[in-house]
């Protein structure tokens, strides 16, 4: 029997999250599902630096905006025959790899025309195809998702198009449907997965740098994600350890991010050699185990950095940005309200804002937020998405014989897995 | 009424695009990288976008690579790349799907899909196709026939590296696959990216006039815009105390290093403690994490810092005394370019072309070339010692052309016109 084809699209607009996550899960299905071949079509510019796991193939897509990691403004080749040729890369691979499942994890406002047109060739061509479109726990704030989207008519193109939505978080801790408002029949193939938990490391790879630094002093673990507009957050940190002078008691791992434009990595790489007990990486393969060995986890907020946090159970501080639709500052939000983790809100990023909050951190008092409190938050994403592939596609396939099992999806207890709250 | 303004429609779109082809700034180049086990191929392309960006820098370039770390290296200016699903070289004329579980066919079918497809949405002026003429089993020849036929026909050409293997054996493959008649038919000029005087590639590999008449030998491609050598203070990083030598050990992807760096330990092992150097063991991005673990847990205790780093390795190439690697064609390249003493040991399959590279090279008195098999843990130790009592390589005639990537872009733009 020819294998279990999944389709898996994801597009990066600015860091790299979505192809990371996608490759995760594209590991545990294949973990899962010993005969599958999977597919992923990326535009990152960097997806070759990820091992793409056993069964899993990569198709890489040129950019529509500027080269990523050089210099802004300047753009490769022009934005509209890159668009046409993602377009034509999309419609060929589900036409000639002829998907059982298509994934898409992409932010479903301002939808290119290419995207439409890919979605509808599936439709047409492949009829037993099914389709899903993914979300992290939290897209940005109802304010101006839910405008945005009723103005584009996401909801509808969704609904025409997608069998599911996955929604990578819990009802309990931010309800999707109701916060955007889905219209009921698009509520109804809402599933929340629980979050995605983060590969597990062995406690005893160290990275080399970090067994080389003093293992004495708590380590604070600063990251950017894909770095494009992390520049803020690093400067104000480093801003801070410069004050402190070199009486931090503490060391800290700074990763900027691989999409940094250079000019700005290149002044951060040489303000952080000056100071002592700092270790800068423009991009780690071992950020989840800089994560393990860490006392505080400082970030923006990104949906992978936070289950990461989740995870291992590290105290974080996330310092959002601002840019529409705010994803990064309603889940610091929602996690800061619930006492999860710390919160430095955009406007009032400095360095003392930042400093007194990882010392008041590292100094640990009972007033401090805790991840131990979300222990009841559901990790377990990657289990149910290889549950609802099963449902989907899976029981769905022709058997040996050519006759169709027409078994439809069963709805089980574990559809909005998640929070007991 | 409707129809004949549809039809009328796109009659226009089709004119417009004829206008566009024509237009000489902003061509478009496609380059067609076939690389499923290394980068060695994607490099040399990247090289070559690099220097027609200097002297053109209105040209956009597209490298349609299938190296699964592809790109690896810094892209060029105005240039992008597309990543296809990756076939693999098992042996000889045999590929196989590299992760996906699907047939090495049906691979082939959505590959040769995505290629026609490349052709006809960027619609490329000039195109160049590195070392196989119509692609791994004839999945180019389909866009090659779509260029062909359109009326703005793009300037095709051919590269080919100094060495592609043995005689007899591409002679062999060549006239079995219809490559010579692919690089008859289609194409416009061939790039040999290497010296007539060291492998006369054309004679060798038995071109026919047709062929011989539209090639011309390019000198070796070496690596642009190359980031200075390593500083003292990035070796004071990586040892605690630093020797006077450095030797730097390098198998390139790194996919079949794990041999003689496994030997280069042994042989460091048995002078320790009087070791006169400290080295860097590069082990490069697809060699198996579990090899690299273990090389790493053997060279505890020794002046070896192993690492997979292998952007830096032009970095740590220019700082060393000693250089001892595999016969790729960058890296020898670069221990040419940097006039490095050199101990190489050339991967002995599944194509002869490094031993055939190594041994014309090592007459020359370039470097050492030592067989993998051939490799004692004593002889090994001896040969370091001695090759780093050697005076540098300094005798410039016997060093081939190191100007490939000029004159390949040069050689293409021309032939874009």
């Amino acid at each position: 029997m020819s294998p279990l084809r999944i389709l898996m699209c994801c597009y990066d607009q600015r860091g790299l999250g979505r192809t990371a996550r996608t490759l995760d899960i594209a590991s545990a299905l294949t973990a899962r599902f010993s005969d599958c071949a999977i597919l992923i079509l990326s535009n990152l510019s960097i997806v070759g630096r990820f091992r793409a796991p056993q069964g899993v193939d990569v198709v890489r897509m040129p950019s529509i905006g500027p080269a990523t990691g050089s210099e802004a403004g300047r753009t490769s080749i022009d934005r509209e025959r890159a668009l046409q040729i993602r377009r034509m890369l999309a419609e060929r691979t589900v036409e000639t790899f002829k998907p059982d499942l298509v994934v898409i994890d992409r932010d479903p406002a301002h939808l290119p025309a290419e995207m439409q047109t890919v979605l509808k060739s599936v439709r047409d061509k492949l009829p037993k195809a099914r389709v899903v479109w993914a979300l992290p726990d939290m897209v940005g704030s109802p304010r101006v998702v839910g405008p945005r989207w009723s103005a584009e008519g996401v909801c509808q193109t969704l609904d025409r198009y997608c069998d599911e939505v996955w929604v990578y978080g819990v009802r309990g801790v931010f309800d999707q449907a109701r916060e955007y408002e889905f219209p009921a029949g698009l509520a109804e193939k809402v599933h929340y997965t629980g979050y995605l938990r983060s590969p597990s490391v062995p406690p005893h790879r160290v990275p080399n740098d970090l067994l080389r630094a003093h293992p004495d002093r708590p380590l604070v673990l600063v990251t950017a994600g894909g770095g494009a507009s992390g520049y803020p957050l690093i400067s104000n940190y480093l801003d801070f350890l410069e004050r402190v002078n070199g009486d931090a008691t503490f060391q800290s791992v700074v990763i900027s991010g691989p999409m940094m434009p250079a000019r700005w990595n290149a002044a951060l790489a040489e303000r952080a050699r000056r100071l002592p007990h700092v270790i800068f990486h423009r991009f780690s393969k071992q950020v989840l185990q800089y994560m393990r060995h860490s006392q505080l986890a400082i970030s923006r907020g990104g949906y992978n950095t936070l289950c990461a946090n989740l995870t291992y159970r590290k105290p974080a501080i996330l310092v959002p940005d601002e840019e529409p639709p705010h994803e990064h500052l309603v889940r610091a939000d929602v996690f800061g309200r619930l006492r999860w983790c710390g919160l430095v809100r955009p406007g009032e990023l400095s360095p003392t804002s930042l400093g007194d909050s990882v010392l008041s951190s590292l100094a640990g008092g009972s007033d401090q937020p805790r991840p131990e409190r979300a222990e009841r938050v559901s990790l377990d994403g990657l289990d149910h998405i290889g549950e609802r592939v099963r449902k989907l596609a899976v029981r769905r396939r022709p058997a040996r014989n050519g006759a169709i099992q027409n078994v439809h999806p069963v709805e089980g207890d574990g559809r909005h897995p998640g929070l007991e709250m | 009424m409707t129809r004949r303004f549809a039809m009328q429609g796109r009659g226009e779109a089709k004119r417009e695009r004829e206008r566009e082809d024509m237009i000489g700034s902003g061509s478009r180049l496609l380059i067609y990288s076939q690389d499923g086990f290394g980068l060695g191929h994607l490099r040399r392309n990247l090289n070559i976008a690099y220097r027609v960006w200097r002297s053109q820098p209105d040209v956009s370039v597209l490298v349609v690579a299938d190296s699964p770390a592809a790109p690896f290296f810094a892209l060029p200016p105005r240039c992008d790349f597309v990543k296809i699903p990756t076939l693999v070289k098992v042996d000889s004329g045999v590929w196989c799907s590299d992760r996906l579980s699907l047939d090495h066919r049906e691979v082939l079918s959505i590959r040769t899909r995505l290629l026609e497809g490349l052709v006809e949405s960027y619609r490329p002026n000039l195109v160049l196709v590195d070392h196989m003429p119509h692609g791994i089993f004839g999945e180019l020849t389909s866009s090659l026939r779509i260029m062909r036929r359109r009326r703005q026909r793009p300037r095709i050409m051919l590269g080919l590296r100094d060495i592609l293997g043995a005689p007899a054996e591409i002679c062999r493959r060549w006239r079995l696959e219809g490559a010579y008649e692919a690089a008859e038919q289609y194409y416009d000029g061939v790039c040999v990216y290497g010296c007539a005087d060291v492998f006369d590639l054309v004679r060798e590999y038995e071109f026919p006039a047709s062929i011989a008449a539209k090639a011309s030998y390019c000198g070796y491609v070496s690596r642009e815009q190359a980031p200075p050598a390593l500083e003292e203070a990035d070796l004071a990083r990586m040892f605690s105390q630093r020797h006077d030598g450095l030797v730097v050990v390098t198998g390139g992807g790194g996919a079949d290093a794990s041999f003689f760096m496994d030997k280069f330990i042994d042989a460091v092992r048995l002078m320790f403690p009087r070791v006169p150097f400290d080295a860097v063991l590069s082990t490069g991005p697809f060699m198996h994490p579990e090899q690299h673990m273990l090389l790493r847990k053997k060279a505890k205790g020794l002046p070896i810092h192993v690492t997979r780093q292998g952007q830096d390795n032009i970095r740590m190439l220019r700082r060393a005394d000693l250089v001892i690697s595999m016969a790729g064609y960058n890296t020898i390249s670069e221990i040419l370019r940097y006039r490095k003493r050199a101990i190489v040991v050339p991967r002995s399959g599944p194509s002869a072309e490094q031993t055939i590279r190594t041994r014309i090279m090592g007459e020359r008195g370039l470097f050492t070339v030592v067989g993998a098999r051939e490799l004692t843990t004593e002889g090994f130790a001896a040969l370091i010692r001695r090759k780093l009592d050697e005076p540098e390589p300094g005798d410039r005639a016997a060093i081939p052309d190191m100007e490939g990537a000029a004159n390949a872009a040069e050689r293409l733009l021309a032939a874009a016109g």
